[in-house]
């Protein structure tokens, strides 16, 4: 059905796969914070160029494949199973700081400053999936707003 | 995201366990008898913190809360009913191995992890309420 096709359109899955992305490196995120004063712990993180990068490939591939279905495949810290799951596996941070003696790389700022933007990044998707429901609401009622 | 809220959840109460511990140090500043009675000046303690909730989740806990075993200070004061009565040291009284700079030091440092912790509280409670509203 076409409203399936409204729905289910590849940039819809692209904006829901990048909230579900931002979602996972909040979360990965706030464990780094969480642990801002454990000794010898190592900051993780998820980086979100390259999710980008193999979001391309995939929205690449559906196109050529002409489906909707995107899958993020050869991404080493965050890609999609077969069931549609996302596969989340944060890489430990470097630390090129010798301020610490346990080798650890507690940046409270960084840290901050990225979750403020991975904040921004997820409420960019989310409004993009709310646009696309409120085009579908329209088209439904049949007028603009 | 609901698990996020438990993850910054056991970093304020390790956080704010930090800061009891240190609020006994600085109360025990001067102590220089234990509780029941017996002539020993009180010892500093700290917490360890350790990644992971304690249950096999994420997050942070506090693992211990450990004895400093470092020397008692000793101040010079012979008409003292707690100064040493006999040998070299006659005439001190031992006072706790509590510094109080040390102790202001750390709770701003714990005070300050407290604060970013509730400020990602925030974010990721903003982040919930985008995700709500996408029901409405």
């Amino acid at each position: 059905m076409w409203i399936d096709g409204l729905i289910d359109g590849r940039t819809t899955r692209a904006a829901e796969l990048t909230a579900r992305f931002a979602e996972a490196r909040h979360n990965v995120l706030a464990q780094n914070l969480a642990n801002i004063d454990t000794p010898d712990y190592h900051s993780r993180n998820l980086d979100p160029r390259l999710f980008q990068e193999s979001l391309a490939v995939a929205l690449e591939r559906a196109t050529q494949c002409n489906s909707s279905r995107l899958d993020l495949r050869g991404n080493a810290q965050f890609s999609t199973t077969p069931t549609g799951q996302a596969e989340v596996r944060p890489a430990v941070e470097p630390a090129p700081n010798v301020l610490f003696h346990d080798g650890t790389n507690n940046r409270l700022e960084g840290l901050i400053a990225d979750a403020t933007e991975n904040a921004l990044y997820y409420e960019m998707s989310i409004s993009f999936l709310q646009n696309s429901f409120q085009n579908v609401l329209s088209a439904i009622r049949g007028r603009v707003a | 995201m609901i698990g996020t809220l438990d993850i910054t959840r056991s970093a304020l109460i390790a956080e704010r366990t930090r800061l009891d511990v240190i609020a006994g140090n600085i109360a025990n500043a001067n102590v220089t008898r234990q509780a029941d009675g017996t002539i020993l000046p009180y010892r500093r303690r700290f917490a360890t913190f350790m990644s992971g909730d304690g249950r096999g989740g994420p997050g942070v806990h506090v693992e211990s809360i450990e004895q400093d075993s470092s020397d008692f200070k000793l101040r010079y004061a012979p008409g003292s009913p707690d100064a040493i009565p006999s040998g070299p040291l006659a005439g001190y009284v031992q006072l706790p191995n509590v510094n109080i700079t040390m102790e202001y030091v750390d709770a701003l440092e714990a005070s300050r992890a407290y604060e970013a912790n509730v400020a990602m509280l925030n974010v990721t409670k903003s982040m919930l309420q985008q995700a709500i509203r996408l029901f409405a």
